[in-house]
């Protein structure tokens, strides 16, 4: 790959011979790499006009897809350094997060300048990006040049600002590999964060990485909804295709509602390359009737797993089902993307494992300091030219993480036999819910505001569809009335949506060790227990017996039926085979199913839900 | 033949409108084209078919209960039977002629399935212009299959130029084509009819077997042309229609044929005939005639096609007896000789059965049989 520095990959895009190449869909939008680079240069002279120099960090913070990848290429080339400042933060993280970058600019939406207002004592550029609508009559107004409403304000807000810009900037400084590209704030407190620092070097060995890895060119088509302003959004999804002079599909903002179309993009924009978190492919799976083809199309390659362990069931499952291929990535914040691989070619396939690590190093550290014999627990390091170059201003958290290039990923691993890397658990206090780190402190420490709230401490539960979910242990004041409800309203304003732990449990104190530290792991123990009272685990055997009674009434092994077998996939499954299936149930559950209920169960999924449903409202 | 051409001959401008233009007006292309060819041939039928596509639309939308559902149901089967199956529709002057009566059968089954997909909650989001799509759709609007709206609305909405695709449909509707001409109009009905009739005096008993073959495999190779065409158009215009035939005549048991024969239909009516009886009378003999019974009707409101219906369930009803059995079992030792055996006494069953509705009186059907079972030389 040519483009192993910004300098070069910006020469390139702005080749005639790309500009009519599509580089994004967005919500049914092209843009065009003419486009790309026009709106870039375009950038760069309001950069210059506005005194914006080499090593400015600007805080970036748009709804707008197009305009973050925008911004994010333009800053790169410019040599300004990106902070990532997710739209949808809580205000107090927000402004944490500002305070702490000391930026030289703010760039965000509009809306974000009022409750984000700073009291920086340096005069910042700020520039608001304000979509503006298409009025009616505005064409016969343009046509018959008419002045517009307010020109000042309109014209000072972005786009509008760079509609004026006809010039490109004639001497454009090159940018360095060891200039600072970006920094994401991922951890540590709300009133403390912890921002990771990434160089343009640590950035594109990465993105040279991934390009060998996921083979991608300019033929690659990425689908990535995922949030662009965590690391696997922005650089999977926008970076690592301009990268590669290829197409990144986004097409639509995703939510469960659209699963459907989510299957259908797949050969409707001529997919290669699906780039997702295990929690989403958790719900595809589940939501999976009539689309189980949706990856057998000419031009797609496989699924790129990422953000969090996807469990080998899921894995297994899933390529099952869809006859398709994932890829799983290993990775942090602290390594831009990645680091290991599993999946794909018969070296680095291993389900439910981390794969073994491209382009750089590992090695797993016992408590001890020594290195892991093989299948030995320990700390798992990292070492590659894609580590980061520190955290912001934290010298003491850097030093803590890296010592002699090595990085202490904070993840207990092992090493089996055939060198494939497998994570076990962290030895960081992070819950990764859905493929999104929560840090559990900041959370606590919100909770602990709450004047009813004698002490709490949040922790991170195993759950089937998001792996881990963060749940909140309290112990109110006696007098105090506080229910669930009212702590998650209270939490609101505080926390980002994701933070808000999805069950509380009070408790009358919570386990202390001698320093009177509260025991984590004694905590779960005990919500554990509270859980158990309420369990559900029957839900295990009811799928077993739902394949048993298929198994009878299809005259089929049972090893060679899953749930999610439905009348077309299963042998026997016919008119009769379908009355005895049903009234096998109906003994068997001793319930009686209305007619409604009887045509609707063409799956062992649907005869459970519908099961399901009949004895809860018995 | 000439409705095909017709409606090839339709669907080339229309291609053309359904690929170049933008966004939503290229299903509008196809609603509005099927629209103009059903109103050419006859407008108070496209008024009525407009009417009740709005009708089910909102009601059932805005009411999904059981009542409006039936309603949908009742509303469709009274415009298939009373006004085409029993032709009181040519006694109102409804119709210019013959082809609607087809049209209309699958327009009211694909509305019936959808209402009951609509009380069962199984329909994805979509929007008017999405099920005015699925049942104005010309390719499939009067030969059928009897498409599913699901499958269609995911089509619809992943739909996108393919060479690939559009090659394909090309190449199936000239097997359509290679079906309905060559094979049913020249070789079955030319060539092997002046073969058998050169027969008769001679070889009375086997020109009666031949013709009893060249009817039944003439329906299936104009069925199966017409379908080809008809999956042939859909994907021309981007969508994958559900095949209606595959391979009838090799079914190794007579449960086996009706998987494989006019799949559409037999599907429609496994799903919403067969289970809601099934449900009902909790007796699968019972609910095998009764949808068999009803599947004969559709064709035709008549003695014979309901003794034809009830034969067809009288030996699907031994089959599922059969199946299971002692003798069954050891049979499944010798899979070759088991699929042969099969395949000879359900081709044989078919053709026999394909007499009763051949011939215009049952007495004439009677001779027949008595050629073939030997009674009558």
């Amino acid at each position: 790959m040519d483009s192993n520095n910004i300098n070069h990959l910006l020469d390139e895009l702005s080749n005639n011979s790309l500009s009519k190449r599509i580089f994004s869909e967005i919500d049914g939008k092209k843009i065009s790499y003419g486009e790309l680079t026009a709106d870039i240069n375009k950038l760069f002279v309001l950069f210059e006009k506005n005194g914006l120099i080499k090593g400015d960090r600007i805080i970036l913070s748009t709804k707008d897809d197009y305009y973050t990848s925008l911004f994010f290429l333009a800053f790169l080339r410019y040599g300004l350094v990106t902070v990532f400042l997710d739209p949808d933060v809580p205000v107090q993280r927000g402004m944490a997060i500002i305070l702490k970058a000391e930026p030289k600019g703010l760039i965000m939406d509009e809306e974000l300048f009022s409750e984000r207002h700073n009291n920086q004592k340096s005069p910042l550029y700020q520039l608001k990006i304000k979509k503006s609508k298409q009025k009616k009559g505005s064409l016969f107004k343009k046509l018959l040049g008419n002045k517009k409403d307010s020109p000042e304000i309109e014209e000072a807000n972005f786009p509008a600002i760079i509609e004026t810009i006809n010039n490109n900037l004639k001497d454009l400084k090159p940018v360095n590999n060891t200039d600072l590209a970006y920094i994401i704030f991922t951890s540590g407190t709300t009133s403390e964060p912890k921002g990771v620092m990434i160089t343009h070097e640590n950035l594109f060995v990465h993105l040279n990485t991934l390009t060998k890895v996921y083979g991608l060119n300019k033929d690659s088509r990425l689908l990535n909804i995922l949030m662009l302003y965590h690391a696997d959004g922005c650089i999977q999804g926008p970076l690592l295709t301009a990268y590669n002079k290829a197409s990144w599909i986004r097409p639509f903002s995703f939510d469960l509602s659209k699963i459907d179309m989510l299957f259908n993009s797949i050969y409707k924009y001529r997919i290669s390359h699906f780039v997702a978190v295990p929690t989403l492919l958790s719900f595809m799976d589940k939501f999976s009737e009539g689309y189980e083809d949706s990856f057998q199309t000419d031009d797609f390659k496989f699924i790129i797993s990422c953000a969090s362990k996807l469990e080998r069931k899921l894995w297994f499952d899933f390529e099952a089902k869809f006859n398709t291929k994932i890829l799983n990535v290993y990775g942090l914040t602290e390594t831009v993307a990645g680091s290991m691989f599993a999946g794909i070619t018969k070296e680095t396939r291993k389900l439910g494992t981390e794969g073994i690590p491209v382009d750089c190093e590992a090695k797993i550290i016992k408590e001890d300091g020594n290195e892991a014999c093989i299948n030995e627990l320990g700390n798992l390091h990292l070492k590659g030219k894609h580590l980061f170059a520190g955290y912001f201003n934290d010298l003491e958290a850097t030093e803590k993480v890296l010592k002699n290039s090595w990085l202490n990923t904070g993840d207990i691993a092992f090493k089996d036999e055939e060198g494939f890397y497998n994570i076990t658990g962290r030895s960081k206090n992070t819950v990764n819910s859905g493929g999104v780190n929560i840090y559990p402190e900041q959370v606590t420490e919100m909770v602990n505001t709450h004047p009813d709230i004698l002490e709490s401490i949040c922790v991170g539960i195993d759950d089937e569809t998001f792996g881990e979910k963060l749940v909140c242990a309290y112990v109110v004041k006696p007098t105090s009335a506080l229910d669930k409800l009212t702590l998650i309203s209270f939490l609101r304003p505080l926390l980002e949506q994701n933070q808000i732990p999805k069950d509380f449990f009070i408790f009358e104190e919570l386990p202390k060790g001698l320093s009177g530290k509260i025991q984590i792991n004694e905590v779960k123990d005990l919500i554990n227990d509270q859980k158990q009272e309420n369990s559900d685990s029957h839900i295990n055997s009811f799928d077993e017996t739902i394949i048993k009674v298929a198994s009878e009434s299809f005259g089929v092994s049972i090893t060679e039926i899953l749930i999610s077998d439905n009348s077309n996939t299963l042998e026997g499954w016919d008119s009769m085979g379908h009355l005895v299936f049903i009234t096998d149930l109906e003994k068997r559950f001793n319930v009686t199913f209305s007619t409604a209920e009887m045509i609707t169960i063409n799956s062992l999924a649907e005869a459970k839900r519908v099961l399901l449903k009949k004895i809860n409202s018995k | 033949m000439e409705l095909l051409v017709n409606i090839i001959s339709l669907s080339i401008p229309i291609l053309f409108l359904a690929w170049l233009l933008p966004g939503k007006g290229q299903v509008a292309a196809i609603i509005v084209a099927t629209a103009v060819f059903i109103g050419l041939i006859s407008p108070v039928s496209l008024v009525i078919l407009s009417t009740t596509s709005i009708c089910s639309y909102f009601v059932l939308k805005r009411y999904p209960t059981s009542t409006t559902v039936v309603l949908t149901i009742i509303v469709s089967l009274a415009s298939i039977f009373l006004f085409f199956k029993l032709e009181y529709g040519h006694h109102f002057k409804l119709l210019g002629n013959r082809i609607l009566p087809f049209g209309l059968s699958y327009y009211s089954f694909r509305q019936i399935h959808y209402a009951i997909e609509s009380y069962k909650k199984k329909l994805p989001k979509h929007h008017f212009i999405d099920y005015l799509s699925y049942l104005f759709f010309l390719p499939t609007f009067f030969v059928g299959p009897i498409n599913r709206f699901q499958p269609f609305l995911k089509d619809l909405q992943k739909r996108r130029w393919n060479s690939t695709l559009f090659s394909s449909g090309l190449e199936r509707i000239l097997y359509g084509f290679v079906k309905i001409s060559l094979i049913g109009n020249y070789l079955l009905s030319i060539k092997l009819d002046s073969f058998s009739n050169s027969l008769v005096h001679d070889h009375l008993w086997f020109a009666q077997y031949l013709q009893m073959f060249k009817f039944a495999a003439n329906s299936y190779v104009q069925f199966a042309g017409y379908s080809d065409v008809a999956i042939g158009l859909s994907l021309l215009f981007g969508f994958n229609i559900i095949e209606n035939f595959n391979y009838p005549f090799l079914a190794k048991n007579i449960a086996d044929f009706w998987k494989r024969w006019h799949i559409s239909l037999s599907e429609w009516c496994r799903d919403y005939i067969f289970y809601p009886f099934l449900s009902i009378t909790r007796n699968g003999k019972v609910s095998v005639i009764i949808t068999m019974l009803i599947l004969g009707l559709w064709h035709e409101i008549s003695i014979r096609y309901i003794i034809w219906g009830i034969l067809h369930a009288i030996a699907i009803n031994i089959w599922h007896q059969y199946e299971g059995t002692n003798f069954q079992k050891k049979l499944n030792h010798f899979p070759k000789i088991q699929a042969g055996i099969g395949i000879f006494i359900t081709l044989n069953f078919v053709m026999l059965s394909f007499v009763i509705i051949r011939e215009e009186t049952l007495s004439n059907a009677l001779e027949t049989y008595k050629i073939l079972f030997f009674i009558k030389n």
